[in-house]
């Protein structure tokens, strides 16, 4: 039973059903089986979920455990410090989830965009009797009456029309409005079919009546719908790579912790020794900034991405499109200006420069005017004129050669079949001086087989093989030089029978080939470039357009896209199995020609499944799923449609392909950046767990408090961090290839660096501080120090100090991993000065002033102890850039 | 196909629009293993005489069209509970095979597990074919077929079988779909020699269906995917490539699986966009 294929009786008998429609008891029967007419969004997490999720993963439970534990302590052992450390930890867990909620909500809108293309109400016929009732309770077999204006609730299988036209945009992403009938179709598939209107189109002419045969997610708009809102892109590599390093470091903090507890214990420690020991272990361990760091950098790069004209939807995107290695575009306004002008002709036989015809004396090239003009939906309003792309040019190229508005009106427009995607040509029928004449315009491949004539020279001729292999020629030369190519034919109709039931106008065929138009959209002046920094970052570019295979081709080698690409046409794809299409993706060199937006998603799984990133752009209702099945959706900021944006993840506000690539430079720029800021953070938690460990080890008077840790953490590290976030691409970025999916964010040379290098010498300048000053104060090795003591407040304020001076110094060579700090300018950051600035300011006012003194439990050191620290900020500059030179020298000579 | 063992198949219609149309889906396996086709209908106490008479006329119309195929058919009025009455008909006369329909499943009330057909699946002594009609105008026109087989597959020969008239009677594409279940996180790391990887062993577990579907003559094409969710991705996939119908296995999900992420057959015959086909042989 294929719904289309049926006559209205058949259509009344498969779907149980009448002319008086279903009766209330049976459509009530109905609605239990089929369920209500609507389209229902798959189920999400709530958003109490989702941020409960944040403050319970395994980071935040070790947090929350030492809060709750360090308050305890406060209650049990007040005086010590236990409760505002408590408070703080509590703080630093709030802290850290709410700017993970904040990197990874996003509203979800597409659906709603969706839901508003649906009606509220609909006319139908139940029982004989004509009513209004809501769209949701519409069932399969219910008689429903549409009119000019109406929104279409359900699928509906035409029974009677006069004059419809559907607009079907949200389908099939076709802007120009189909005509529908009501006469069996039995080789349409139910979607093309021109007696089947579909849910979320609208009839913009005429009315009609009909019976459901789908409704609610099973109609072809639900599946889009359901494909919009179940599929889940999931987490981003960022995401991934943030919990990875969030859980390794939450284990390796843990088991310190209770290691040295343990040693603590044997070694006969007190208990709360041992616990506050524990505790700045785990919280020394742990960068508190980190997340809240990637966080902001994020935000701040999605900044950076909008005055480059793309408007980032989700932060994690930002860094997900630094990892693309693939990007699916569409051609037309992407890749092209989306501005068409005619540029040539074919008419007798000859292919032509515009500026080369004489409309005057050849009446052949009149005629394709003539046909231009008239077989044409643009108009002229206050001189402009208004309409789609292709016909704006065409009536662009009339208007140079005659008055349209005065041969519009000497020759009327009686009927006409629109254009329609799956048919590929539209007919007009006129009124003219002999009795009537009807205009065909379409593609060149379709109208051609239509045709049994050719105007030659003012006189039909006969369409023989050896005119049609010259049309053929011509077409190849005309899409060979990227150019877009309409054909134009036309038929005379009986003058005596010229009203629209003619019989040439109810079957199109017979026709008269008048010649071609070619039009060009010439490329974007950025493309070219673009595309050879894609070339170069190892990023593959697949065009994926409506177009026809030839102009896709010759587009894509004029921009430089290819030179001789496997062109995959959307019916070649849609009879291809999953394995065949992957295969067919591994070519280097591809590109998909007139294929529908609904083929989007079959290669973006394809690609997907051969383990690739994939960016994709869209614009359409229906370009929704894909742009959500990718790992970046990138919806067109001028030309798409709202449920397009809502869907994608990056907006593109100019529609340009060159913008794209701007942004992946700015994504790989950030991933390269959360590396140089890690390697920052982590290299601090070095001279802030060295304290600890001496501590229980030698029995020393602990150097740093846990407060003054979360001082480093959560204070004086984070602007520097952040600065260090803002750093510009490095040169040649784009010359590497894309990220591995294995690549990990703490990899064993950052942890050996920050872990093994850099802390160490931090850890050396902080100890040596701390002993000095106790030293020189009169503290003997083995002394017991109160904590309640002010020189034990100084010397851990030195150790402290000792710390942040040798950050700012860290924060120069963190700027790269394996350049000169010389080598690189210190404005092009302005950002990490301000940082480094602000960064001294904290420990300035924690140092010399009474809050900080009494919230951090410090004191006022003299300038000699900054004299004696600042050296150590040279060491570690120094013995880097011998570190770096060494690296250099490996990295020459493997190169060599 | 003279040597299949469906020689008696009863189909269980109630009057109501979705089991006429799952009773047309039975005149295609009568046709093609040449059965003798009973239709029953069961009068319970409850039932109004509207409802009487709906299933009444229901089998009238159902041995009218049959006829007109050429099929061997019968129309049987029963009395009392349905799944007693059908059971012991089922058994007395040696059916071999019972063509019931479901409705869409609730989730709050996990309907289908209640439901009668449910019932009839574990209760009778033959095999069962359930039909849920999701998308009646793509009904019993299945150019388009997707066959999941979810773990490692479930009973090969007779879904072959079963499989068989439809593909020759709408020169049905086939398409046999295989989910590796994955944690999102774990498809996020795949690279596409582990996906290769991945492939094979799904290969590996649909190749004897794969066979037996050759044996048959039949050309499917074969899909394997790596998800999350067995669920999303035969939803997806049916909604995606607009398939006409998906014919399911029944499987035995551990009670764990259940309890934690849902059984799959309940919400596809939830969530479907077409019309579904579940198999259950005993």
């Amino acid at each position: 039973m294929a719904i289309q294929a049926l006559t209205s009786e058949e259509v009344y008998n498969a779907l149980h059903t009448s002319p008086s429609g279903l009766d209330e008891e049976e459509a009530s029967e109905r609605l239990k089986t089929f369920g209500l007419n609507e389209i229902r969004e798959a189920q999400k997490t709530s958003l109490l979920h989702n941020i409960a999720r944040h403050f319970t993963n395994l980071f935040a439970l070790l947090l929350w455990g030492a809060s709750i534990t360090a308050i305890a302590g406060g209650l049990l052992k007040p005086g010590e410090g236990f409760f505002i450390l408590g408070i703080a930890i509590m703080g630093v867990v709030l802290i850290n989830g709410g700017f993970a909620f904040y990197q990874e909500y996003r509203a979800e809108k597409a659906f709603d965009e969706l839901k508003k293309l649906l009606p509220y109400m609909v006319t139908i016929i139940r029982g004989g009797r004509e009513r209004e009732i809501t769209a949701s309770e519409v069932v399969p077999g219910d008689i429903v009456l549409l009119k000019e204006g109406d929104r279409v609730s359900s699928d509906i299988r035409l029974l009677d029309v006069t004059e419809m036209k559907v607009d079907n945009a949200s389908i099939t992403g076709e802007s120009k409005p189909a005509k529908r009938d009501a006469t069996p179709h039995p080789d349409a598939e139910i979607s093309d079919s021109l007696n089947i209107v579909l849910a979320g189109t609208s009839v913009v002419r005429g009315q009609g009546r009909g019976v459901v045969f789908a409704t609610g997610m099973s109609t072809e708009f639900g599946k889009i719908a359901r494909l919009t809102s179940e599929i889940v892109s999931g987490m981003s590599p960022l995401e991934m790579e943030t919990i990875r390093v969030t859980r390794t470091i939450t284990v390796i903090a843990v088991c310190l912790g209770i290691i040295f507890f343990t040693a603590g214990v044997f070694i006969g420690r007190g208990f709360w020794e041992n616990f506050i020991f524990a505790l700045g272990i785990v919280v020394a361990n742990v960068p508190e900034g980190l997340l809240p760091t990637v966080t902001l950098s994020l935000a701040m790069a999605s900044q950076r991405m909008s005055k480059k004209k793309a408007l980032v939807r989700k932060l994690t995107a930002v860094e997900t499109l630094g990892s693309v290695t693939v990007i699916c575009t569409d051609k037309t306004g992407t890749l092209t200006q989306n501005r068409m002008s005619a540029v040539n002709i074919y008419t007798n036989s000859i292919l032509k420069e515009l500026q080369h015809i004489d409309a005057n004396s050849d009446l052949s090239t009149m005629m394709l005017i003539k046909g231009s003009a008239l077989c044409n939906d643009a108009y002229l309003r206050d001189g402009a004129i208004v309409g789609e792309q292709t016909e704006k040019a065409l009536l662009e190229f009339a208007q140079n050669y005659i008055d349209v508005d005065n041969l519009r009106t000497k020759e009327p427009r009686i009927a006409e079949h629109p254009f329609d995607p799956f048919r590929k040509w539209m007919a007009t029928l006129h009124e003219d001086e002999s009795g009537a004449i009807i205009y065909v315009k379409g593609a060149p491949e379709v109208l051609i087989n239509m045709c049994t004539g050719i105007f030659h020279n003012g006189e039909v001729v006969a369409f023989d093989d050896v005119r049609k292999k010259k049309a053929d020629e011509a077409l190849s030369d005309m899409t060979g030089r990227a150019l877009r190519v309409l054909a134009v034919a036309y038929r005379d109709c009986n003058p005596l029978l010229f009203k629209i039931k003619c019989p040439e106008w109810e079957k199109i065929e017979d026709l008269v080939l008048v010649g071609f138009l070619g039009l060009e959209d010439p490329p974007r002046p950025e493309v070219p470039g673009a595309i050879k920094d894609c070339n170069e970052a190892g990023i593959k570019i697949i065009m994926v357009t409506g177009d026809n295979p030839e102009t896709a081709r010759a587009v894509g080698r004029e921009i430089g896209l290819f030179n001789n690409p496997d062109i995959v046409t959307g019916t070649e794809l849609r009879g291809m199995n999953h394995k065949d299409i992957m295969n067919a993706l591994l070519n280097d060199e591809i590109a998909f020609a007139r294929v529908t937006p609904a083929d989007k998603m079959t290669i973006v799984s394809a690609l997907k499944d051969l383990g690739e990133v994939v960016a994709v752009t869209g614009d359409g209702v229906n370009d929704a799923p894909a742009l959500k099945k990718a790992d970046i959706g990138i919806a067109m900021g001028l030309s798409g449609t709202d449920v397009a944006k809502e869907a994608a993840d990056i907006i593109l506000l100019d529609d340009n392909f060159a913008t794209i690539v701007r942004a992946i430079e700015e994504g790989r720029a950030v991933f390269e950046n959360i590396k140089k800021f890690t390697t920052y953070i982590l290299s601090s938690n070095i001279p802030e767990i060295i304290p600890y460990i001496a501590y229980v080890i030698l029995g020393i008077p602990l150097p740093l408090t846990v407060v003054q840790i979360l001082a480093v953490d959560l204070g004086t590290d984070m602007l520097p961090a952040l600065a260090l976030g803002t750093e510009p691409p490095e040169p040649g970025l784009l010359k590497r290839p894309p990220r591995s999916v294995k690549e990990r964010l703490l990899s064993l040379p950052l942890l050996a660096r920050a872990y093994l290098f850099l802390g160490p010498i931090e850890a050396i300048a902080s100890m040596a501080g701390f002993f000095w000053f106790l030293s020189i104060n009169g503290w003997h090795w083995g002394d017991a120090l109160s904590s309640k003591n002010p020189l034990y407040w100084q010397a851990t304020t030195v150790c402290l100090t000792g710390i942040i001076v040798t950050q700012v110094a860290n924060v120069f060579v963190c700027r790269s991993g394996i350049l000169s700090v010389f080598s690189m300018s210190l404005w092009v950051n302005r950002f990490m000065l301000a940082g480094i600035s602000v960064e001294i300011v904290i420990i300035l006012l924690i140092v010399y002033t009474s809050p900080g003194n009494i919230m951090f439990a410090t004191s006022p050191i003299p300038l000699s102890m900054w004299l004696f620290l600042i050296p150590f900020a040279f060491l570690l500059l120094g013995l880097e850039e011998v570190r770096k030179l060494f690296v250099r020298n490996m990295m020459t000579r493997r190169i060599s | 196909m003279t040597d299949h063992p469906f020689k008696k198949i009863l189909v269980a219609v109630d009057g109501s629009f979705h089991c006429n149309v799952a009773a047309r889906y039975s005149y295609l396996f009568a046709q093609a293993f040449h059965s003798k086709l009973f239709v029953v209908t069961v009068i319970t106490k409850d039932m109004n005489e509207k409802a009487e008479k709906s299933a009444t006329w229901s089998i009238t119309r159902i041995i009218d069209e049959a006829r007109v195929s050429g099929i061997d058919i019968e129309g049987v009025i029963l009395k009392g509970d349905v799944i007693e009455a059908i059971t012991r008909f089922v058994k007395e006369n040696k059916i071999d095979l019972l063509i019931s329909s479901t409705r869409r499943p609730q989730k709050e009330r996990r309907y289908f597990v209640k439901s009668v057909t449910s019932s009839l699946m574990s209760g009778v002594p033959c095999s069962v074919i359930a039909l849920r009609i999701s998308h009646p105008g793509r009904s019993l026109r299945s150019k388009k077929v997707l066959v999941p087989v979810i773990g490692d597959g479930y009973r090969d020969k007779e879904r072959a079988d079963i499989i068989s008239p439809i593909a020759d009677r709408f020169n049905s594409n086939i398409t046999v779909f295989h989910v590796i279940e994955l944690s999102s996180s774990g498809i996020k790391r795949l690279e596409k020699l582990e996906k290769d990887k991945l492939t094979e062993s799904g290969e590996k577990k649909i190749a004897s269906f794969m066979k037996e579907l050759r044996g048959r003559g039949i050309h499917a094409s074969e899909k394997i995917v790596t998800g999350s969710k067995v669920r999303d991705e035969i939803i997806s996939e049916a909604s995606h490539h607009k398939y006409d119908l998906i014919i399911l296995g029944t499987t035995k999900r551990n009670i764990i699986k259940r309890v934690v992420s849902g059984n799959p057959v309940e919400e596809i015959l939830r969530d479907t966009p077409c019309d579904v086909m579940l198999l259950h042989f005993k």
